[in-house]
Formats: C-alpha cells, structure tokens, sequence
C-alpha cells in the first residue's frame, strides 16, 4: 500500500487501513463541501470576469445611451457626470426635429431591405448553377467570382462614382443599392451549404419532372433556412451601416442614409453632444434589434459551413 | 445528345446573369476603369485626358505624402488586427464553457458588428472630447485625443479595433466550438494543466480559423474609412492620412481621380499580396 | 500491483435520479474488466467517474488503498482511451504519444525512448512523423492505445475503443488488445456495449442496467449462470430463448407446461433442481430460459441417450440461417421470436414443422416478479 511513482495528491493521504468509518464519512463531507465551494468559485470567478470585459466592451454603447438623457447643460462640468441627474427625453425630440431622422431611416431600411432581398436572390440563383449545374467555364467563373473579393470597394468606388454621375444617376434609391446586389461571400456560402445536399437530391427532383426554379423555390431554399437567415442578418447590418458609397452618391436629405444623415447632427453646432448622441442612439437601435433577433441564425448559418475550410 | 447538352448549358448560364450582370457593371468594369485611369491625367469631371504612363505611379512613389500615408496604414491596420483578433479571442474563451448568463455576454461581446463606424465613430468622439470626454475625465488628463498627432491614430484604431472584435468573437467561438471537447478530457487525464491545455490543444486547434480572420480583419483593416472621415479627416497633421482617405480626398476634394486611381490600384495589389501570401503560408503551415 | 475498489459508488445528477447506484467492484491487479450493458446503463460513467471525468456523487474510490475521490484525474495515476480516440490533431503520431509524458516534464531522451519502444510495440513506427488525419481507423486506434501505454498507468481505462471499426478491424484488434494485456501485464477496465467483445476479452464482466450492476463474474460464468433474466438474455447471441410456463407437480418431479396443459407442451425436471423448483415456484408462472444450442433436434436427442419422458417442442420454422458450422432456425412461440442452433446437417426447412428437446439440465428458470433466476447460485 504506497502511493506509486509521481502520483500524488495536494493535501493529506487516505489509506484504507487507516481511517474509521466516522472518519471516513466527515472526510466526505468536508471534501464534498470543498468541492462545490470549488465548483461555485470558478463559477463566480468566470462570471466576473465576463462582466468586466463586457463591461468594457459595451462602455462606448452604455455611456452614449446614458449621455443621450443628460440634459445639455449637466454634460458641460468638470464633475464625472457617468448618469444623468435629471434624465429627459428632450435631446430625442430635438434629434428628431433638427434634422429628418425618421426620413433617413426609412431610406436605410428600404436601402438594406432591397439590398439584402436581392442579394438572397442572385446569390442562390448563381450557388445553385455552380453546385448543381454542369456547364462550360464553371470552374474558372467560380474562380473569378471568388477572386472579386480580393477587389476592395476602393479601387471600383472612383470610376463607378464617375459612371453612374454621367448616368445621371446620383442621388437616388437605384444607386444606392444596384451596385450591391449581389456578393461574392454570398454565392460562396449558398454554395457551401448546398454542396452539403447529394447531388442525388437534386437528379431525383429532375426525374419528378420538377424544373429548376421549382427545385430552386420548393426544395433548396426551405433546405437552407438558416444559411438565408444567416446571409440576410449580415447583409442587412452591413447595408445598414454602409457608408462611403451613400456619402458620394447621395445629396439631398430625401436620399441620404442614417450613416450620412448623422453627421448632420455632427454639425450642427458643437454645443450640441447629447443631441448627437441621442441621434446616435436612434439609429443604432434598428441594426442592433435585428442584430440580437438574428444572432442565433447568424452563427448557425454562418459556420455551419463556410468557415470550416 | 449533343444538343440536348447544348440547351443544358445557355440555361444554366442564365441563373448566373443576374449575379453576372452586376459584377461586370459594377465591379469589372470600373475596376477596368480605375487602372485605366491611373495611366492618364484627368479634368475635374474624371475624364482621362492625357495620357500620363505610369507616371501617377512614380510621382506617387516619390511622394512623401504617398509614403506617409502607407506608414500610417500599417500601423493602423497593425493596431487593428492585433488588437480586434485579441479581444475576439478573449472574449471567445470566456464564453467558451456554459455558465450562468452565457447567453447575454456572448450578444454583448459580438455586438460591436452591428454597430455602424459612423456611429461608433460619434460616440467616440463626445467619449473623447477634450473638456468633457469621459475618458479624460477617469484618467484626470487633459488631452485633446483627436487633434493631438501622437494620439489621434490610436484612437481611431483602437475604435476600428473595437467595431472589428465583434465578428473576431463570433469566428473564434465558432473555432473552439470545432474543437472536440474529448481531447480536453484526454488531456486532463493525460495530466496537462489548464494551461498546457491552452496552448497545446486550443491555440493549435484554432489555427485554421485564425488564418482564415487574420486574412479578413487585414483586408477590411486596410479599409476602414467613416470612422477617419468624421473623427479626424486625415488629419491633424496627416497622422491619420490612411491610404483609402488618401483616395477619397484625392478623388473627391483635389480631383486628381488619376492619382487617386493609382492609388486604388496599389491598394488592390497590397491585398493581393497579402492574401496570396497568407495563403501560401497556410498550406505550408497547417497540415491537418 | 493495482488494486482498484469502488465502494457504493453513485452518481446522481439530480437529488433523484441515480445515473450509476450503490456501484460496488473490487478490481485486481491485471485484471482485464469488462462493463457491459445497453446505452444508458451508467457503464461509461462508472469509468469516468474512475477517470475522474466526472464527480463522484457518493461512495468510495480507492485506488491502491488510497482514497481517490477527489483526486485531480491527472493525479490518479491512469489512462483513458476514448472512443473517439480523442487524437490532438495538431500534434503528430510522435507528439500524441509523447504528450503526456512532455507534461509531466519527463527528460526528452527517455521520452524519445519511451514513445519509439511503444510504438514498435504497436508497430506504428512508420508513422510517427504524420498527424492523425492521415491515419486510418485502425492506426489511430493504435496511436490512442499507444498513448494510453507510454505512461505505465497503473490501469488503462478504455471507453468503447472498439465501437469505430469496422467488423473485421473489430475482431483484429480485439486479439491485440488481449495481446496487449498480456504484455503490459496491466489492469484493464473496458466499457463496451457488444457482448461478444465482453465475453472474448474479459476475465471478469460487470453486467450493468439502468445504472445497478446486475451481475459480476467470469464470462463463462455470467453465460451459464446468470443472476437474472437481464443478464440472461443481454449475454449470448442469438439470445437466450424465454417461454412462459407454469410450474406443476407430476409424481415428484417439476412438469413446467408451456402454454395450456391440452397442448401437451411439457419439459420435465428432475432430482435437486425440481425440489428447488417446486419450493420456490409451485403453482406460479415462471419464465423458462433456454439457449438456442441447448435445443436439440428431437430424434437426435433421444438417440444420444436423453431421456425420453420430455414432451418435446413441435415448431414451424420460420427462417433459416446456415452459418457453415451451424445452422440457426428461428420459429415463433408464445409471440416471440425464438431460435435454436442445430448441427448444420439439419435439413429443415422454412414452413416445415420440426420436433425440437429442451435439454432440462441446462434450463434455467426466472421468477416472474423479480426476474431473479432461481438456479442462480451465488458462488461457485
């Protein structure tokens, strides 16, 4: 009876022969104690842990929102003001008034609406042809798709700016979202997902005589719910909150997005924070409700399949 | 046979035009344009008007204002990815095993992606603010963060690095979930430390998806550019210049669109490389 | 030398359901055993709870008389192989078997030393330099035993390894582990669902159900007398065949009657069995448990010398299955699928009617309520 080779344990040994039952049993106890006292510690411990980090992490969001119910004048002191005294809901109404925030809105949410509605449909057309579908070049248009993404906005961003102002385009809704309605991550991670699916799936729809778009409406996109729900969540924050092209493109507070229409706020006049910041917490709400309302469908659907390779 | 195939295939092209349609009208082309353009002198309308070669590009090279802003991008773009990728990887870990309230801390951790640079940009500069701010308020100081040139790129990146680390989180958390939690079990048994076990199995498990964020959070690092335009215009003292705010202000304010082009293309061959090169390495690196 | 005990081990998740109660098992130096039962059974967190994978909710762990409850798994001196494998898919074959001793910061030459020698062993030499992905389902088989080796643990505690491969793969490596066994001269415990891999590999099997051990013996034992109906039909393929019958008196011997005493459907015991029988079952429904190679065909047996008073079985088969040595007919009775397994001369056919013997020295009866069988005898 020896305890063998580099096994041993922290504390006291118990050996067989050598502890009474009573021992034995208040030995239990006290380790069990012990052990949930353990179990519970780290527990607390990784609780706090989390609540600092993500205290840090949402302080930019907490304190706009705190600031965005200060009054004006309780801002400008030399004091650490972290809460509102006299919280008032006057910078929201005069965020309102002083610049067309609700019309900004509407024109973000029709923007990323369409965008992200469009998006859906290019993306699964063109995934369903280069998953299911045989046809000459399909390798290397996969590829050049691919390749685009590779393209950052930037070097297109000049000469399309130039090409839709001779188009006499600028400062309208089809400018705003036509460049954008298809993406590269899109094709590719409908792709993904439908590699995922036999190719027997598809030839056996054939032999029901159900054609393509069917197959495409009926079949695949019930199928691939959450990767649509994944796309669409992303798509539209992204959309959302774009915003060097609406910048360009838009003039007139009747086209502008939120992102643009802002900055308006921004200057207005510099006395102005909390107005800003209320503005600010105006438009970041609709992007952040849909972002908590999809998350799950975001993560789901997108590492289900895309990231893994 | 032969024409059954035939018929096959122009359908098959046909759900590929829409999709096709718009990268050849809005990426293709003006992306064709763009290096097109870099090789002229323009008016003020971005017609190219006289043929320059590559003369944007030498005059760009032998420009410090060129050089500057490479500088500034780099470390910018350094600042945000280190930075991004470690809070993603934090935050990723502290929520990789349930606990109580996991939920809400893992929306609160990915959050920043929904929030737009605009925005994030504005909080950021009442936050910031000289008299007010409640950062120079904790730390007693009297810094005016963004018009100072030592700070203001920090500040902008450390923003940058923050609006990023959501995504990161949500690409490291779907890392480690990849990660068969039996081999933990053998490792405990095996008899390695909470911290063996960290940099033995968790780092190494998450390098195939590390690779794949490193390549995203560089490429969109490089192209960061509200949070620039309304927290400090390139400035002060160009400090902040980073090469897509070069582009914008050349382009849009000087009407240079030939140099500007030029520029869009060195950047585009920056991220060519840099994704090229990454790749390369992975298939060196990550064997399994 | 290992001594391993469990000591009314239980595991509760919550304040009423035991997933594993009152576990009690003393294992012995070399040991190979064997926990078998139906998924669910509680066998895989009876070895984790030895592994110390999971909390011991009650009970005693000891480990070379040393109480090893609340011992870190990393300090209980044992290995596991998983089922999965568990491989660290980073490392190569090299760096998985040398994990666990580069952890302990062992010196590098005696690791290198080590890991080559339990390589030959399992003869992955060759494969050292690759990772696992590049491995075979048999190799990393090898590599996660050959990981659980280099340590010398004083047991090797394995979670349904086997439940990966293939058949043929299955069998093969089934020989090596007991060669394995052999070599290493280690204890062995061994979680498994299939009884066939109980029965070749262990020196003693715990039969476990819904968390309560129902019975722990050697192999042969647990197959020839087993404790309850449980056992009695987990153990053996085909399983054992269960009749429902009636226990009655006839001129001092048991008659059982299966089914109603117009059917004629009588077996007959004799001398100790019989008086025990009567005893316990007089007049009760019991369930009579027979293996199918205790079925004989009836002319045959009455030719070999069995006695003729039995009244045979008369069946229709209703399948037939040649195995080349044997010959297995299955027929239905009293609503269930029964079988026998006859010498492969046997000629019947499905839709025939056969005339079959129950050899009475090797039935075995279950009390109806508790399922214990009554000829169980504790110790032999």
């Amino acid at each position: 009876m020896n305890q063998s080779g580099a096994t041993v344990a922290p504390g006291r040994n118990f050996y067989k022969n050598q502890i009474s039952k009573e021992e034995l049993e208040a030995l239990k106890l006290e380790m069990n104690k012990k052990a949930l006292i353990k179990r519970r510690s780290q527990t607390i411990f990784r609780l706090a842990v989390n609540v600092l980090v993500a205290f840090v992490v949402l302080l930019p969001l907490l304190y706009a929102i705190s600031i965005a119910f200060m009054p004006s004048g309780e801002l400008f002191s030399l004091d650490l003001n972290l809460f509102p005294k006299n919280p008032t809901i006057q910078n929201f109404v005069s965020a309102l008034k002083n610049v067309p925030l609700l019309q900004f809105i509407l024109n973000s949410f029709l923007v990323a609406g369409l965008i992200t509605l469009g998006q859906i449909i290019t993306c699964s057309l063109s995934a369903f042809a280069f998953s299911f579908l045989e046809f000459k070049g399909k390798g290397i248009l996969f590829m050049i798709v691919m390749a685009t993404m590779m393209v950052p906005g930037e070097a297109t961003i000049i000469s399309n700016y130039l090409t839709v102002g001779n188009l006499g385009m600028l400062d309208t809704y089809s400018v705003l979202i036509i460049p954008y309605l298809t993406s590269a991550m899109g094709i590719f991670l409908f792709r993904q997902f439908y590699m995922t699916f036999p190719m027997s799936l598809y030839e056996s729809a054939k032999l029901d005589g159900c054609s393509n778009l069917r197959f495409i409406l009926k079949i695949l996109i019930p199928l691939t719910k959450s990767a649509i729900g994944a796309m669409a969540v992303y798509t539209f924050i992204n959309a959302w909150n774009m915003y060097m092209w609406p910048l360009l493109v838009t003039g007139s507070d009747k086209m502008r997005t939120v992102q643009i229409g802002i900055s308006m706020l921004n200057s207005v006049d510099s006395q102005s924070i909390t107005l800003m910041i209320a503005g600010v917490v105006i438009i970041i709400i609709p992007s952040i409700s849909i972002f908590i309302v999809g998350q799950k469908q975001l993560i789901r659907g997108m590492f289900s399949g895309a990231v893994k390779g | 046979m032969n024409k059954a195939k035939k018929k096959w295939s122009f359908t098959s092209y046909c759900y590929l035009i829409p999709s096709m349609l718009v990268f050849i009208v809005f990426l293709f082309y003006p992306f064709a344009k763009t290096i097109y353009l870099s090789l002229f002198k323009t008016n003020k309308m971005g017609q190219a008007k006289i043929f320059y070669g590559i003369g944007n590009y030498k005059d760009l090279l032998s420009s410090p204002s060129f050089w500057n802003s490479m500088k500034v991008t780099l470390i910018f773009a350094l600042i945000v990815v280190v930075g991004s990728m470690l809070l993603g990887l934090v935050t990723a870990v502290l929520c990789n095993k349930a606990f109580p309230g996991i939920r809400f801390f893992s929306t609160a951790y990915a959050l920043p992606m929904a929030i737009a640079s605009s925005s994030a940009a504005m909080i950021f500069e009442m936050m910031l603010h000289p008299a007010v701010g409640i950062v120079n308020k904790l730390l007693g100081l009297n810094i005016n963060w963004l018009n100072d040139p030592n700070t203001a790129l920090y500040c902008v990146a450390i923003l940058t690095a923050w609006l990023n680390s959501g995504i990161n989180f949500l690409y490291f958390s779907a890392g480690l979930g990849n990660i068969d939690d039996s081999i933990y079990e053998r490792a405990s048994v095996d008899g390695a430390s909470g911290i063996q076990q960290f940099f033995n199995l968790t780092l190494p498990g998450l390098s195939p998806i590390m690779f794949y964020t490193l390549v995203v959070n560089i490429i969109q690092a490089f192209q960061s550019f509200g949070q620039i335009k309304i927290l400090t215009e390139g400035g002060p003292n160009e400090s902040t210049n980073v090469i897509v705010y070069s582009i914008y202000r050349d382009a849009f304010f000087n009407y240079k669109f030939g140099s500007a082009s030029a520029q869009s293309v060195i950047l585009f061959i920056i991220i060519m490389l840099i994704t090229m090169v990454m790749f390369r390495i992975e298939k060196k690196g990550v064997k399994y | 030398m290992s001594e391993i005990t469990l000591r009314n081990i239980c595991k509760m998740y919550d304040k009423d359901h035991y997933a594993v109660k009152d576990f009690n098992l003393e294992i012995h130096d070399r040991e190979f055993v064997i926990f078998v039962g139906p998924s669910g059974c509680g066998k895989s967190t009876t070895l984790r709870m030895i592994a110390g994978l999971e909390d011991i909710s009650d009970g005693e762990l000891w480990i070379d008389g040393q109480l090893c409850n609340y011992f870190e798994p990393k300090d209980r001196g044992l290995s596991m192989v998983f089922q999965n494998y568990a491989l660290y898919p980073n490392m190569t074959v090299y760096g998985n078997l040398a994990f666990a001793l580069k952890v302990r910061h062992l010196p590098k030459d005696e690791i290198d030393r080590t890991v080559k020698q339990v390589a030959k062993t399992l003869e992955i030499e060759k494969l050292l330099e690759r990772h696992p992905n590049a491995l075979s389902g048999g190799q990393k088989q090898r590599v996660a035993i050959g990981s659980a080796i280099v340590r010398r643990p004083k047991a090797f505690l394995m979670d349904e390894p086997l439940s990966n491969l293939d058949a043929k793969l299955r069998a093969q490596m089934r020989i090596e582990l007991a060669k394995i066994h052999k070599e290493t001269e280690t204890t062995i415990i061994y979680v498994t669902h299939d009884q066939t891999e109980a029965m070749t590999l262990g020196t003693k099997i715990v039969v476990m159900k819904d968390g309560l051990v129902q019975q722990v013996a050697a192999p042969a034992e647990v197959y020839n007398n087993p404790a309850n109906l449980f056992v009695a039909g987990f153990i053996g393929s085909p399983s054992m065949n269960f009749f429902k019958a009636l226990v009655t008196e006839e001129d001092g011997k048991a008659a059982l009657l299966l089914g109603n005493a117009a059917s004629g459907r009588k077996v007959f015991l004799e001398g100790k069995r019989a008086q025990r029988l009567l005893k316990e079952e007089k007049d009760r429904e019991v369930t009579l448990g027979i293996r199918p190679e205790d079925i004989y065909e009836y002319q045959e047996a009455v030719d070999g010398g069995f006695e003729k008073n039995t009244v045979g079985l008369e069946e229709v088969v209703d399948t037939r299955e040649m195995l080349g040595a044997e010959v297995i007919l299955y027929f239905e009775s009293q609503g269930k699928t029964q079988s026998v397994r006859l010498k492969p001369e046997n000629q019947s056919k499905p839709g025939e009617t056969i005339k079959l013997y129950m050899n009475p020295e090797k039935i075995q009866i279950f009390d109806a309520e508790t399922e214990e069988n009554i000829f169980y005898e504790r110790e032999i």
